[in-house]
C-alpha cells in the first residue's frame, strides 16, 4: 500500500508494546510480551495485521525494554511489509512508566499528524478498524469536540463470551447516548452484596435516550483525535486512557470535549492477552476459528516452509513437522515446522511450537510449547506453559497451570501442580525457594527452582521488561499474578446473575424526569424574584446557571424549559400563588398575550443569551418546539393567541421565516399538535406566499 | 437475519479472477522474454508452474487461478512442440504420449522464438474467458422449459444469468434455498424478482426435501468441479443433491470450464471454515462448532454439467480436461516452490 499524496488522508497508528506491569515478570525477562508466540506467531503480528487491514499507512511502536528484539522482529515480520512505511519502533526513556507518559512523549515528538488508532500490542481482534476510523471521522465532522472513540467488547449475548469474561480482571458498565454514541458514564462494574450496580444519576439525566451497557471488556483500543496527546501533556497526572476518559466526563461542561463509545459485538472478536488464562483462551479461540478471518493458517503466511495442512477438527500440522502415525491429535492442535511428535502421543488443545520434541506415549492437554521445548516420554502435562528451550524429562506429571520459563529442566519423575512458576535456579535475584521437598518434586536432574513472585516481598524489578518499577503503583497497576488466579468472587457472582439481568442490558433507559420538575420550579422562582426585584439579566444568568448545575440539566433541555416557562409565565405564576386553594385559573387569551409580550420584552436579553442571539435556525427551532409544547399543554389560553404570538415572534426577530416553516413541516409529538398547526395556518400561508413572491 | 461481516474486498467472479491471473502471467512472460535472451521454453514453463504453486499456497480452495496457470502452461507446451517440428508433434499425441520413451525437451526451444505465437494464443484464451459467461448463459437457458419449477441454492452469478436469459423467452418458477449461514439466497431472490417472467420464492435449506417432489430440475453452481464429477460447492449443496437423487430430479451444474480441476474428489480436499459465531450465538464454551463454507460433494449426484463449451455428462469430464490442460500439469506440487515463488509483482 502506498502513502497517500495528501497528508490529510494519512492514517497512523500507535502500538504500545509495553504493558507497564509485571504480570509476566519471569517469563517476560527474556522475551517481551509483544513477542510471545500465540499459535506460533508473535503476539504483535496480530495487532499489526489488524491495523494493516484497516489501511494504516504508518505505525509507531512504543516500547521501553527489549528494543532490539522488537526492532529486529519488525524488520523481518511479514506483517510490517504491509504498511506504506515499515513500523517505527520508538524506545521511550526509562522515565516513561505509563500510557500517559508515552502519550506525552508522543506529543513532544510531533509524529502525529492526524487522527490515529491507539492499540496495545497484545490485542487480538478481527474487528473492522477501517470502519471505526471512518465512523470516528464522520463524528468529528459533526462534533469537532469529540476527543476519542473508545472501543470495547460486549460480553452479553453472542459467542462464547462468558469464558472471556471470566478470565478478565474486570468488566465495565457504561451509559451512552443511544443516538450519537456519546459516552456519559464509564465505571468498573462493582456490585454490592445484593448484586446491584451504582449508576450516576447525572449520567442518565443529561442525555435524551440513553443506553446502558454491562459487561464491557476493556481493550485499550481507541480511535484518538490529534488533540489526545496534547491533553495528556496538559494533564500531567493522567496515567492511562481511563484517566483521560474520566477527566473528560467530569470536565465536559468546562472543556466541551466528548468521548464516544463503540461496542463490538456479534462476530467481532476482540481480546487483550493480558494474563495467562487469556493467553490460553485466545489460543483456543484462534485455533477454533472464532477470530476468523485470522486463522493460524492465514497468519503463518503462505510460504511453503510454514504452510499448515488443515485437518479435521481444527488440527493444523506444518508440512515440515513429523508426527508419528500412531499419535492421536484429537482436536484444536497446532504443530509447528520442525516439530516431532512421538508414537502413542495424545494431544488435545495444544500448540507445539517449531522444533519442539514430544516423546513417546506422552499426553498433553491444554499445553503451550514454545519453540525448542522438549517433553520426553511418558509424561502427562495439562494446562501448562513451557517456554523456549525448557525440558521436561521422562515420566513427569505437570498439572494445572505450571509455567516453565526459558531453559528450565525438570524431571525425571517431577510432580508439579497448581500455579507453579518454575525458573532456573542460581539466579539469586529470583528469591527462589529451595527446600528439600520442592527439590524432590522437581526431579533429581532439575536445574530449576520455584519462583516466588516478586510482589510477595514488594521488591523492585528494575531489570524486568514489563515491570512497572515506579514506586507510584496505585490500585490500577497492582501487580497481579501471571495466571490471574485472583478471580474476583463478585465477578463470578456477577456472571451467574447475568442471565437474569441480561434483559436489562442494552435496553433503552428513559431519561429520568425527577430532576427536571425541581428545576422547573426553581426556574419559576428565579423569574418571579427577578420580576419583583427588577434583577438585571446578568444576575438571572448566574442564578439559572447555578440551578442548572445543581439539577444536572443539559443545556438543550434548559433552553426548552426556559422558553416554555416564559411563555406560560403568567399562568404558572397565578397557579403557584393559588396553589393552596387549588382553584382553576382563568385568563383570557388577550390578557395572556399582553402579559407574555411584557415578559418577552423584559427577558429578551436573557433568551438571547441562552439561544445565542437566535442566530441559527436550530436555536429558533428549539424555541418553537417549546412553544408548541406550551400550546399543547395549556390549550386554554394559549391556543387562541398562538397566531398572534407567532406573529410577534416573527416581528421581533425571535424566529426567522425559514425556522417557522421548517417547524411547521415537522410533525408534532403532541396529540394537539395538528390543532395548533391549524391555528397558525394563516400565518404560515402568508409566509409561504411572501417567500414565493420574493423568489 | 444474522449480521454478516462484509468481506474486505469485493469478490471477483470466477472468470474475472481467471482473467486477472492470465493477464498477470502474460505480463510476466513478456518481461522474461524481453529481459533474458537466453531463456528457453523450459524456463517459462518453470516460472508459470511456480506461480501456480504460489496461487495454491495463497488460497488452497482457489482452483480457478491454478487452472488459469494450467491453461497458460498448455499454450507454452503446445507452441514449443509446434516449433520443434513434426517429429515432436507426433510424440505429443495421445498414444505416443503413453508409449514414448523420451520426454520432449523444452529447453531446446528459445523463449524468444515463441513470443508472437504465445501472445496470440494468450489473447485467444483471454477472449474465451471473457465470453465464457455469455456462452454458458446461452447453453444453460436451453435446459429450462416453459412452466417448469427450477430449484437453486444461494447466490450464483452464472445461475442468475442463465435464469435471466431463459426468462426472455418463457415463463417459469424458481425456488431459491436461502443457503445459511450467510443467506446469500435472499440476494438471489432480490435479483430474480426484477425479472417479471420469473415467479421466484425463497425457502430455507431444510425445506429443500419437502419441495423436491414438485421440482422439475435443480440448477446449481459450484466453486470447483473435480475430475470425477465431485463438487466443492456452497454449503447445503450435498443435502440438496441427495434429496434430488431420492426424487430422481435431474441436477444441472452451471460451471465455466475454468472451474474444472484435474484433481479427484476427496473429503480431505481443502475447505474454508468460517467464524462459528455466525452459527452459534449462545455462550457455549464447551461446544465445538465448525462452520464449513463449502460442501465436498461426492461424484455421482450430478446429471449434467453445463459449461461454456456445452453440456457435459460427468463421464465426459476427462475429455474436457485433456483438451484444456497438458497431462504433465495435472498435478502441481508444493515441493517445487522455492525462491521467489511467493512474490507477487502487481
Amino acid at each position: 500500500m502506498s502513502k497517500p499524496a495528501d497528508e490529510k488522508d494519512l492514517v497512523q497508528a500507535v502500538v504500545l508494546a509495553d504493558s507497564f506491569n509485571s504480570r509476566f515478570a519471569p517469563v517476560a525477562r527474556s522475551l517481551p510480551r509483544a513477542l510471545f508466540p500465540l499459535a506460533g506467531v508473535p503476539l504483535i503480528d496480530y495487532a499489526l495485521n489488524c491495523l494493516a487491514d484497516a489501511g494504516v499507512h504508518e505505525c509507531i511502536v512504543y516500547c521501553r525494554s527489549h528494543y532490539k528484539s522488537l526492532a529486529s522482529h519488525l524488520a523481518s515480520s511479514p506483517q510490517s511489509k504491509r504498511f506504506a512505511t515499515p513500523p517505527v519502533v520508538r524506545k521511550c526513556p526509562p522515565t516513561v512508566s505509563s500510557l500517559g507518559d508515552a502519550m506525552r512523549d508522543l506529543d513532544q515528538s510531533r509524529l502525529i499528524k492526524n487522527d490515529f488508532i491507539l492499540a496495545p500490542a497484545d490485542l487480538v481482534t478481527n474487528a473492522n478498524l477501517a470502519e471505526l476510523l471512518a465512523e470516528h471521522k464522520r463524528r468529528r465532522v459533526k462534533d469537532a469536540n469529540c476527543l476519542l472513540t473508545l472501543v470495547m467488547r460486549s460480553t452479553t449475548g453472542g459467542f462464547n463470551a462468558s469464558a472471556l469474561m471470566q478470565a478478565q480482571e474486570r468488566s465495565f458498565i457504561a451509559v451512552s447516548n443511544a443516538d450519537t454514541g456519546c459516552l456519559r458514564m464509564l465505571s468498573p462494574a462493582a456490585m454490592d452484596k445484593l448484586g446491584r450496580i451504582r449508576l450516576e444519576r447525572a449520567a442518565l439525566l443529561s442525555c435524551g435516550r440513553s443506553r446502558l451497557w454491562t459487561g464491557l471488556i476493556d481493550l485499550g483500543l481507541a480511535v484518538c483525535s490529534v488533540h489526545v496527546p496534547p491533553r495528556f501533556t496538559d494533564e500531567f497526572d493522567y496515567r492511562s486512557l481511563d484517566d483521560l476518559v474520566r477527566g473528560v466526563l467530569e470536565h465536559e461542561e468546562i472543556l466541551g470535549h466528548t468521548v464516544s463509545l463503540h461496542v463490538l459485538g456479534g462476530q467481532e472478536y476482540a481480546c487483550r492477552v493480558s494474563n495467562m488464562n487469556l493467553y490460553a483462551l485466545v489460543t483456543r479461540h484462534l485455533l477454533d476459528n472464532w477470530v476468523y478471518p485470522m486463522t493460524p493458517a492465514s497468519m503463518s503466511g503462505s510460504r511453503a516452509a510454514t504452510e499448515h495442512q488443515v485437518r479435521q477438527r481444527n488440527v493444523y500440522v506444518s508440512r515440515l513437522a513429523s508426527v508419528h502415525r500412531s499419535a492421536r491429535l484429537e482436536k484444536s492442535v497446532l504443530i509447528g515446522p520442525g516439530a516431532q511428535v512421538g508414537s502413542g502421543c495424545h494431544l488435545v488443545n495444544c500448540v507445539i511450537g517449531s522444533n519442539c520434541r514430544v516423546g513417546d506415549r506422552t499426553r498433553l492437554s491444554d499445553c503451550y510449547l514454545w519453540p525448542g521445548a522438549v517433553v520426553s516420554s511418558d509424561c502427562n502435562i495439562s494446562r501448562s506453559l513451557l517456554c523456549h528451550n525448557s525440558t521436561v524429562l521422562d515420566d513427569s506429571q505437570l498439572t494445572d497451570r505450571c509455567v516453565l520459563t526459558h531453559g528450565v529442566r525438570v524431571g525425571p519423575s517431577a510432580v508439579l501442580t497448581n500455579f507453579r512458576l518454575i525458573v532456573r535456579s542460581g539466579r539469586s535475584e529470583d528469591s527462589a525457594s529451595t527446600d528439600e521437598e520442592v527439590k524432590q518434586q522437581l526431579g533429581k536432574d532439575s536445574n530449576a527452582a520455584v519462583y516466588k513472585s516478586a510482589y510477595s516481598d514488594r521488591r523492585d524489578e528494575a531489570g524486568d521488561s514489563d515491570a512497572d518499577s515506579g514506586p507510584e503503583n496505585d490500585e490500577d497497576s497492582v501487580e497481579l499474578e501471571i495466571w490471574q488466579t485472583t478471580l474476583m468472587a463478585d465477578n463470578v457472582e456477577y456472571l451467574s446473575s447475568e442471565s437474569d439481568s441480561s434483559s436489562e442490558a442494552g435496553n433503552e433507559v428513559p431519561p429520568a424526569e425527577v430532576g427536571e420538575d425541581h428545576f422547573k420550579r426553581e426556574l419559576l422562582d428565579v423569574l418571579q424574584r427577578a420580576e419583583q426585584d427588577k434583577h438585571p439579566v446578568d444576575t438571572m444568568v448566574v442564578e439559572i446557571n447555578s440551578i442548572k448545575h445543581a439539577f444536572c440539566v443539559h443545556i438543550d433541555r434548559l433552553k426548552a424549559i426556559l422558553a416554555y416557562t416564559i411563555l406560560l409565565y403568567p399562568l404558572l405564576k397565578c397557579e403557584k400563588d393559588d396553589e393552596s386553594e387549588d382553584c382553576q385559573v382563568e385568563i383570557t387569551p388577550a390578557e395572556h398575550f399582553s402579559q407574555v409580550k411584557d415578559c418577552l420584552e423584559n427577558w429578551k436579553p436573557l433568551l438571547k443569551h441562552y439561544f445565542n442571539g437566535f442566530s441559527s435556525q436550530d436555536e429558533s427551532l428549539i424555541f418553537l418546539r417549546s412553544f408548541e409544547d406550551a400550546c399543547c399543554d395549556r390549550p386554554q389560553p394559549l391556543m387562541k393567541c398562538a397566531l398572534v404570538l407567532l406573529r410577534y415572534f416573527y416581528d421581533t426577530d425571535l424566529c426567522e421565516e425559514a425556522a417557522i416553516l421548517s417547524w411547521n413541516s415537522e410533525e408534532g409529538s403532541h396529540p394537539n399538535a395538528g390543532e395548533l398547526r391549524q391555528c397558525v395556518a394563516r400565518m404560515i400561508q402568508w409566509l409561504q406566499e411572501a417567500s414565493e413572491e420574493s423568489d | 437475519m444474522q449480521q454478516q461481516q462484509q468481506p474486505a474486498a469485493k469478490e471477483l467472479h470466477s472468470n474475472q479472477l481467471a482473467m486477472q491471473v492470465v493477464r498477470r502471467l502474460s505480463k510476466r512472460l513478456q518481461k522474461r522474454q524481453q529481459a533474458e535472451s537466453g531463456a528457453t521454453a523450459a524456463d517459462l514453463i518453470q516460472m508459470v508452474r511456480r506461480e501456480a504453486v504460489a496461487c495454491a499456497g495463497r488460497d488452497p480452495v482457489d482452483a480457478v487461478s491454478q487452472n488459469a496457470c494450467r491453461r497458460v502452461l498448455k499454450i507454452l507446451r503446445e507452441e514449443a512442440v509446434h516449433s520443434l517440428g513434426a517429429s515432436a508433434q507426433l510424440l505429443s499425441s495421445l498414444q505416443n504420449n503413453l508409449f514414448s520413451e523420451r520426454p520432449i525437451d523444452y529447453s531446446q526451444v528459445k523463449a524468444d522464438s515463441l513470443r508472437d505465437a504465445v501472445s496470440a494464443a494468450i489473447k485467444e484464451l483471454s477472449l474465451e474467458l471473457e465470453t465464457s459467461l455469455d456462452d454458458l448463459r446461452s447453453h444453460g437457458a436451453a435446459h429450462i422449459g416453459e412452466n417448469e419449477v427450477v430449484l437453486t441454492l444461494g447466490y450464483s452469478h452464472s445461475v442468475a444469468r442463465v435464469l435471466q436469459t431463459a426468462a426472455a423467452t418463457r415463463k417459469f418458477q424458481v425456488i431459491v434455498c436461502d443457503s445459511g449461514p450467510n443467506f446469500s439466497g435472499s440476494r438471489m431472490l432480490q435479483l430474480l424478482k426484477t425479472v417479471p417472467q420469473i415467479d421466484a420464492s425463497l425457502i430455507t435449506d431444510a425445506h429443500a426435501f419437502a419441495v423436491m417432489s414438485r421440482v422439475h430440475r435443480c440448477l446449481l453452481s459450484a466453486q470447483t468441479v473435480f475430475a470425477d464429477g465431485g463438487l466443492r460447492a456452497e454449503c447445503g449443496t450435498h443435502g440438496l443433491l441427495l434429496a434430488a437423487k431420492r426424487h430422481s430430479v435431474p441436477v444441472l451444474v452451471c460451471t465455466p470450464a475454468h472451474k474444472l480441476a484435474p484433481a479427484y474428489h476427496s473429503v480431505e480436499r481443502a475447505n474454508v471454515y468460517l467464524n462459528p459465531a455466525c452459527l452459534l450465538e449462545e455462550n457455549l464454551s464447551f461446544a465445538e462448532v465448525h462452520c464449513p463454507k463449502y460442501d465436498l460433494v461426492p461424484p455421482g449426484l450430478v446429471t449434467l454439467f453445463v459449461t461454456n463449451l456445452g453440456g457435459l455428462a460427468p463421464a465426459h469430464l476427462h475429455r474436457c480436461l485433456a483438451e484444456q490442460y497438458h497431462q504433465d500439469d495435472y498435478s502441481i506440487d508444493a515441493g517445487e516452490a522455492d525462491g521467489d515463488a511467493g512474490v507477487l509483482d502487481d
